[in-house]
């Protein structure tokens, strides 16, 4: 059975956990942070360097804290056992148990999928919002169709759940689909909702107690996808164990 | 400068069509068996059903409403 790294805790907040050797996976790494730092330079150009750095590291925290947590609290067998890990020897930089670059795809999905559902999506339009949140949500996951299934057979990441406590799409489980779709399109919104409406009505607030404010309340979207994943693991139930790893009409 | 600063409303397009690509061709690399699966440091790594190009094919086709958003903002902001 397939277990953490032997020296997970002892290395979970190294910066460098182990330097095997530098492989296809960390071009891959360095081609990831690439493309986000291009992103990085579209929204600057876009929005300012203030919205983009409050869009990019509120990502940064909801992700890390996200990631962080589900990892740890599997380790520690917290609420009912293992989930996953990344593998120590995959990738180059970490926070705690989370490789950087895992952070940074994550932007990179979140922020250009609605910047094209932006494009598609006319503000006059009825529910502009709600449209452009559907598409950028779909959009991110997916992609995360492809990811999945292809680097967990790379071994980037390993799941550890009992196989009769999830269902699976190509041995992955749903739910990580499920709360990925949610992760982009919550967030998407409580960005809009902070930028467009609470700066407006708190702009005689000090810069820095608006910010702390967004750092805070940016767990909401956290919270609200932690208590749909629940929800669905319950619906989910009578399911449990079902694996859609061949295609039945190739059997 | 100019230029670059015209094409970056191009970038989100790079950034998604980018990573999308990266994927798939590590896909490819994986299903045609030249990109083994490293289990360096890995306790007792689990077995995978391998992916097939059938698999990939069908992982691909399930992004087709995709790509046609993607190409629907692309034509729109061209022409912008």
């Amino acid at each position: 059975m397939a277990d953490y790294d032997p020296l997970f805790y002892e290395k979970l907040f190294n910066f460098i956990k182990y330097l095997d050797s530098f492989s296809l996976r960390n071009i891959t790494e360095i081609v990831t942070y690439f493309l986000v730092a291009l992103l990085i330079y579209h929204g600057y150009k876009k929005y300012g360097k203030k919205k983009i750095a409050l869009f990019f590291l509120g990502g940064f925290l909801l992700t890390g804290v996200e990631e962080n947590f589900m990892v740890i609290q599997g380790y520690f067998y917290l609420f009912g056992g293992p989930t996953y890990y990344y593998d120590y020897h995959s990738y180059l930089f970490w926070i705690g148990a989370i490789p950087i670059v895992v952070l940074c795809a994550w932007f990179l999905l979140t922020y250009s999928s609605f910047q094209i559902a932006e494009m598609v999506v006319s503000n006059e339009s009825n529910k502009a919002l709600l449209k452009k949140l559907l598409l950028a949500g779909w959009m991110g996951t997916s992609i995360d169709f492809v990811i999945d299934p292809i680097i967990i057979r790379r071994y980037g990441w390993i799941w550890l759940n009992a196989k009769e406590n999830a269902v699976w799409f190509l041995q992955v489980p749903v739910t990580n689909f499920i709360g990925f779709f949610l992760l982009v399109a919550s967030f998407n919104y409580y960005f809009t909702w902070y930028w467009e409406k609470y700066t407006c009505r708190h702009d005689t607030w000090s810069s820095i107690k608006t910010n702390g404010v967004y750092f805070i309340l940016v767990l909401l979207p956290l919270l609200f996808v932690i208590g749909i994943i629940i929800i669905c693991s319950i619906l989910f139930t009578p399911l449990k164990g079902i694996d859609f790893s061949w295609w039945p009409w190739l059997n | 400068m100019k230029k670059l600063e015209k094409n970056s409303k191009f970038l989100p397009f790079v950034g998604y069509l980018g990573f999308f690509l990266m994927q798939v061709i590590i896909g490819l690399l994986l299903v045609s068996g030249s990109l083994p699966s490293v289990t360096i440091g890995l306790t007792d790594p689990p077995m995978y059903q391998p992916l097939t190009y059938i698999d990939l094919i069908i992982l691909l086709a399930m992004n087709i409403p995709t790509f046609i958003i993607v190409a629907i903002a692309f034509k729109k902001i061209r022409d912008k």
